[in-house]
């Protein structure tokens, strides 16, 4: 068993620990439609998280996707009259375009996208507020029916829930089996030895930030047709959600490790724990505080393991 | 040392769990959505909607989000999944607009759904069984006839201002600018509509203090929609030389908090808006429709009576709203004001 | 890079500044030719004072961000707690020992965030979760009400203007020439410099890394403690939803001065400029009465522009 396997494994009991703890107070979390909505409820924060999640394994942060999404949901809503299916493309592919460009500058410039992306996050911000003309924009009452298929349930999966899932095992399959995605474990690795081997950094990281800025645009997209409106201020909360979800799924900051997988585990964990906190009817407060405690609980085993492994290690090569 | 600190974090949240989950027989569950209780306001609503469910026999669960329309939405689907039979709903979306399609759900399931604090969309009065709580464009209207009051007694001139408004992208800051200038086009000029990035005094004085020198000798009045940014903005007039009530006019139209700049006259006037009773008559409004099973198409403005709060007996209309009693600026008009059988001290200075 | 180097490159952070100054000299001389009421001496003192508190905190995340800490995601949430907790003691105490304790306070949570960060070894992920507990307890120490002061010396200090110049100014300039001094002048000022340029050789070269995490992370805490406390003291209140959503503010302004994220170069006084030259722009779309949305794509593209133009001009590669 490799060691990002063992750490996956524990991830994947921590997960168990918190659903268990929390379904023994709240029968909805093992019924059927329970667990579909707590599928759905992790849609919008997974869907992101795994773009997030891409860039960070590329070493790099993509910080803009909360205002993409909302820039994106925006858009789809306007988009709406000429079809759901033809506006949902044109702003995922729109999104991908100005990711693209925004990855394209990143690699140009040479520079952190951490300082970059804090600079479009508040500018598409804005941007979003224009395009809006600072209204919440719907899609008229008596069409409304027509995004029922979105709530819809197969099971316990709707259409979201299933791209969600489908999204992580293709975007998984595409970052460890294909050439592309390989080279952005490759450039978080050790960028200098990427350098050296002939990786070229320019299209991993365009790769990167293209697919993280569509994918946003997609839950963006996709959420706002669910509830037939989109807000210019709205999905200003994800982008901490989803990078708690990559932590705590084991992605590491530096770049080169982890997994889309992990992603997952990590999503469902705080998902778990949010909304049962919330269904239990606790305040606020309750869900910070469990939070915050759940990331340095989990970063701190984290750095202990690591530290315990170095040492035996080092035990190990002395005595050999 | 921080693994102690996690595990008394663990402890105490476990303990919060055990509290909640004591639940005696009742008339049965009502589930209230809303925004965190990090908000004063927000926390006096909950606290108003959880003394009248006591009364009438209910119990009460509230559903916190983060001020975020889709965490809000999930826990709506969350409740609804869980298959629970509940005595009713009342929802407070944190993003009118937005929820729309969660209250659609929400009335899909069957249970009455009471809309509170945010006045509903046109269009959506088939998802709801009535609205009871604050009127935003009354609050504007309100604080607009305060302002006009002052400026006839006043002999000072009195034409151009400006609006410091709510977040761009706000409803209610909105509904309360539309309300304010229906109530005075023809009467006065308003000459510049600005908003602040928050609700809270810090982030008025941010704007007042800028936009009051730039246009000292136009400006003769101000509207800021709630009394906390009005109060910052009379401390930025003041710092300008200008006397608030004398060279401008100072209106915010809702208490919020703090009622020493109203005490005091700095700000000409103010209404009770008050957490405590809006939550307090969305869950008697529940109570109602489960009594008389019907609901009276049309508005209802509840009377601000000073001593009693309405009876449960009275009927239910699709729209009910919140009396906004203006209450003048001096201490004793404040001392004297009370709604409902509270004073404006126990309303306003949550 | 060896250190030598890297304090050679320091000594280049002067010109840097002075790109800043320029930037705000032509946006000065733009806005009074197209903006009658902007050129007015009393408005320069609005600008600066808009940029006071705001800027207080920039210069503290200087220092986390020359330490080569990146930056801290728990400034907002702690400004929240520490406001709660001024409020709560000055009623208690008084406002002597409030001031007091509450900076304590301060620099007691920075150190434990500047401990696990050397323990974690990112200060990103320990200040979001840091982030989250601390808004989390300002609002259990809150009671979600309203936390009112009566202290005649809070609001002397909250809204007094010695000299015609408010108080926050005063701490604002104050703060931005204190920690240039330190930072210039002081042993530790150079180490936390070097640490920044280089924390390989930081360690290997016997740099007190720990020590300068920590430093860096409690003057963080102190400008944000400053910001709390003057907040609560001018509107004699506090309550647990204050600073919402501020973060952003504070590194945009550390950026905007043309501090680079990698560490080891710029000047708490960059920091400074750049709260000062955000809000003169702020202020002069303002007064041009431009709608909140035009004003934060203008400010975002701001930002974009002057990192990227800092970055050319320091020279390449992160």
């Amino acid at each position: 068993m490799t060691s990002e396997t063992k750490s996956n494994l524990a991830r994947l009991g921590l997960m168990i620990a918190v659903y268990l703890i929390l379904a023994a107070r709240i029968p909805s979390y093992y019924s059927q439609p329970g667990i579909a909505a707590l599928l759905d409820s992790a849609v919008l924060a997974g869907i992101i998280a795994i773009g997030v999640g891409l860039t960070m394994i590329a070493g790099e942060m993509d910080l803009s996707v909360g205002s993409m999404a909302a820039f994106a949901g925006i858009l789809s809503i306007q988009l709406f009259p000429y079809g759901m299916v033809p506006a949902l493309v044109i702003v995922v592919l729109f999104c991908g375009l100005l990711g693209a460009l925004q990855g394209y500058c990143i690699y140009k410039l040479n520079i952190s996208s951490m300082v970059f992306t804090i600079g479009t996050l508040i500018a598409l911000r804005g941007l979003t507020l224009v395009v809006s003309n600072e209204k919440t924009v719907l899609i008229p009452f008596e069409n409304i029916a027509e995004t029922d298929f979105l709530s819809a349930k197969f099971f316990v999966f709707s259409i979201p829930s299933a791209t969600l899932l489908v999204l992580v095992l293709l975007v998984d399959f595409f970052s460890r089996r294909t050439l592309w995605g390989r080279e952005i474990f490759a450039i978080g690795g050790g960028r200098g030895e990427a350098r050296a081997a002939g990786v070229s950094i320019r299209r991993p990281i365009i790769v990167a930030f293209s697919i993280s800025a569509a994918l946003a645009g997609l839950a963006g997209a996709l959420l706002s047709f669910r509830t037939g409106s989109a807000s210019p201020l709205g999905f200003e909360a994800v982008l901490l959600e989803a990078v708690t979800a990559c932590l705590i799924g084991g992605i590491a900051l530096a770049g080169g490790r982890g997994s889309i997988l992990g992603v997952l585990i990590g999503l469902f964990t705080i998902r778990f724990l949010v909304s049962g906190i919330a269904a239990l009817g606790a305040p606020f407060w309750m869900q910070s505080l469990a939070t915050g405690a759940l990331l340095i609980f989990v970063i701190i085993a984290e750095a202990a393991i690591g530290y315990v492994t170095r040492r035996r290690r080092m035990a190990r090569a002395l005595t050999a | 040392m921080k693994l102690r600190i996690s595990m008394t974090l663990a402890a105490s949240m476990l303990a919060g769990l055990m509290a909640t989950a004591a639940y005696a027989d009742s008339k049965g569950t009502v589930v209230v959505f809303v925004p965190s209780s990090t908000n004063p306001y927000i926390g006096q609503f909950q606290l108003g909607a959880k003394e009248k469910a006591a009364e009438l026999g209910y119990d009460i669960k509230v559903i916190e989000n983060n001020f975020n329309q889709s965490e809000q939405d999930s826990q709506v689907q969350q409740q609804l999944a869980s298959g629970e039979t509940v005595a009713g709903y009342i929802w407070w979306p944190f993003e009118n607009a937005a929820g729309v399609g969660s209250l659609r759900a929400l009335s899909q399931s069957g249970a009455p759904v009471i809309v509170s604090n945010q006045y509903p969309i046109k269009g959506t009065e088939a998802y709801w069984t009535a609205y009871a709580g604050a009127n935003d464009f009354l609050s504007g209207k309100t604080a607009a006839e305060i302002l006009l009051d002052a400026c006839a007694k006043a002999d000072a001139k009195c034409d151009k201002g400006a609006i410091i408004r709510f977040p761009a992208g706000v409803s209610a800051g909105d509904d309360r600018a539309t309300g304010f200038e229906d109530a005075v086009k023809g009467k006065l000029d308003v000459v510049d509509v600005v908003p602040t990035a928050g609700f809270l005094e810090d982030e008025g004085y941010k704007v007042a203090a800028q936009i009051i020198p730039a246009r000292k000798g136009e400006l003769t009045w101000l509207y800021t929609q709630n009394d906390s940014l009005a109060g910052a903005a009379a401390q930025a007039a003041r710092e300008n030389g200008l006397t608030p009530g004398k060279d401008i006019f100072i209106v915010g139209g809702t208490c919020h908090g703090d009622s020493k700049h109203v005490k005091s006259g700095e700000i000409a006037g103010t209404a009770i808006q008050s957490g405590y009773w809006e939550g307090w008559m969305a869950m008697q409004a529940l109570g109602k429709f489960v009594v008389q099973g019907k609901v009276v198409d049309g508005e209802s403005y509840l009377e601000g009576t000073p001593d009693a709060p309405p009876s449960d007996a009275d009927p239910l209309y699709k729209y009910n709203f919140l009396p906004n009693p203006a209450v003048a600026n001096s201490q004793a008009a404040y001392d004297a004001a009370k709604l409902w059988g509270k004073t404006a001290d126990q309303l306003c200075n949550f | 890079m060896t250190s030598q180097d890297a304090s050679q490159r320091a000594k280049f952070t002067i010109p840097k500044t002075a790109y800043g100054l320029i930037a705000i000299l032509v946006l000065l001389v733009v806005a009074s030719v197209t903006t009658p009421s902007f050129a007015r001496v009393d408005n320069i003192f609005v600008v600066i004072r808009a940029a006071s508190l705001t800027g207080i905190v920039a210069i503290g995340m200087s220092y986390i961000t020359i330490s080569g800490n990146l930056f801290a995601l728990s400034a907002s949430a702690l400004g929240a707690l520490l406001a709660v907790l001024f409020a709560l003691l000055t009623a208690a105490f008084g406002f002597a020992a409030g001031l007091v304790l509450t900076l304590g306070l301060a620099v007691f949570c920075g150190l434990a965030q500047s401990l696990a960060i050397s323990l974690i070894g990112n200060p990103i992920i320990t200040t979001l979760a840091f982030g989250t507990v601390f808004r989390g307890l300002a609002a259990l120490f809150s009671g979600n009400s309203i936390l009112r002061i009566e202290s005649e010396a809070a609001l002397w200090l909250g809204t007094a203007r010695p000299l015609g110049i408010p108080t926050q100014s005063w701490a604002f300039i104050i703060a931005a020439l204190l920690s240039w001094f330190v930072i210039r002048h002081f042993k530790i000022g150079r180490e936390i410099v070097l640490c920044g340029a280089n924390p390989k050789a930081a360690v290997a070269s016997g740099l007190r890394v720990g020590l300068v995490t920590a430093i860096a992370c409690a003057a963080l805490s102190i400008g944000v403690a400053i910001m709390a406390i003057m907040t609560v003291s001018q509107f004699s209140q506090a309550k647990a939803d204050l600073f919402m959503g501020y973060d952003f503010d504070y590194i945009a302004a550390v950026l905007v001065g043309g501090i680079a994220l990698r560490g080891g170069k710029g000047t708490p006084l960059q920091a400074a400029l750049g709260a000062v030259l955000i809000a003169l722009l702020q202020n002069f779309m303002l007064l041009h009465g431009l709608s909140a949305g035009v004003r934060m794509t203008i400010v975002g593209l701001l930002v974009i522009a002057s990192i990227s133009l800092f970055h050319i001009l320091q020279g390449r590669g992160r």
